[in-house]
């Protein structure tokens, strides 16, 4: 009953994911590559892009640190940090890193510094957001165990 | 195309990914694995011409790499690879298809371009498609 109720809130929680548009298709297509033989990939391709994004991000911040800024470099970091979040799904992300590069185009510094703050922001929270998920879904167990039948 | 014709598996399938972002390549390789491919990766150019053999049927590469990209690899893979039929399949992954893309790939000599991330249903139907065809060009 514990378990049932449990993988009920796991559930919910991947809805509220998809619903609040932290996570698009993506995600889905991530979750369908996951079988007995790579029954952990989606939460690996997540552990990969939060080490490796983290990165990316304090390049890009060093790159707006100096002036005047190089646009082009800027945008290069971006087109590069926006196909990862792309690759795992990672919408409101993406959303902001497109909005950056809209800025970079036109040259808007102001634009960038301010986005780039969003874009953070998005990034931690969604990080948050899929720890727990991750977590809770571990606790929960494999949802073969749910449908094996008493 | 039709569905019927979609091969939905492709097991021991020799297939390259070069990109140099560490999440692409892993999820690219994950989904190709999945329909029964034999995945090597590499993060450049220079890695790959290490590894490129007659062997690898298949090569998807980002276009976009520092150092020489997608598109002078293509042309050093055709110099490579005088006879077609000893050539992989050149297919350029990109986040961007343009009508400016399509004809850079088209020029270089690539087979086909297909936006990232894919899907595993399209991957499915471009790889039945290339293996049938040798091309993938879809009308823009």
């Amino acid at each position: 009953m514990e378990r049932t109720h449990m993988r009920r809130q796991v559930g919910l929680m991947r809805q509220s994911l998809f619903t609040q548009g932290f996570l698009d298709e993506q995600f889905i297509q991530l979750e369908e590559l996951q079988d007995d033989a790579n029954p952990n990939f989606v939460e690996e391709i997540a552990t990969l892009y939060y080490c490796d994004s983290s990165k990316s991000l304090q390049t890009i911040e060093q790159a707006l640190e100096k002036t005047p800024h190089d646009f082009n470099k800027l945008d290069n970091h971006m087109h590069q940090f926006k196909g990862s979040s792309s690759s795992i799904g990672a919408k409101k992300v993406k959303d902001e890193c497109q909005q950056f590069r809209e800025y970079c185009k036109a040259g808007n510094r102001e634009g960038c510094m301010r986005t780039f703050q969003l874009l953070k922001k998005e990034h931690a929270t969604l990080k948050k957001k899929l720890e727990a998920y991750f977590q809770m879904a571990r606790q929960a167990g494999p949802l073969e165990t749910a449908s094996r039948p008493k | 195309m039709q569905a019927n014709h979609v091969q939905t598996n492709f097991p021991g399938l020799k297939v390259i990914v070069m990109d140099d972002d560490g999440v692409s390549r892993s999820v690219t390789k994950g989904l190709l694995v999945h329909l029964g491919c034999d995945v090597t990766t590499v993060s450049s150019s220079d890695e790959f011409l290490q590894v490129i053999s007659q062997e690898h049927k298949v090569v998807f590469m980002d276009v976009c790499m520092p150092g020489i990209d997608g598109y002078e690899l293509a042309a050093r893979i055709h110099e490579k690879f005088t006879k077609r039929h000893e050539r992989p399949v050149l297919v350029a992954l990109t986040g961007n298809i343009n009508k400016m893309t399509k004809e850079s790939c088209m020029r270089v000599g690539m087979d086909g371009v297909i936006l990232k991330p894919v899907s595993v249903d399209k991957m499915r139907s471009v790889l039945s498609e290339l293996l049938e065809h040798r091309v993938l060009f879809e009308a823009m």
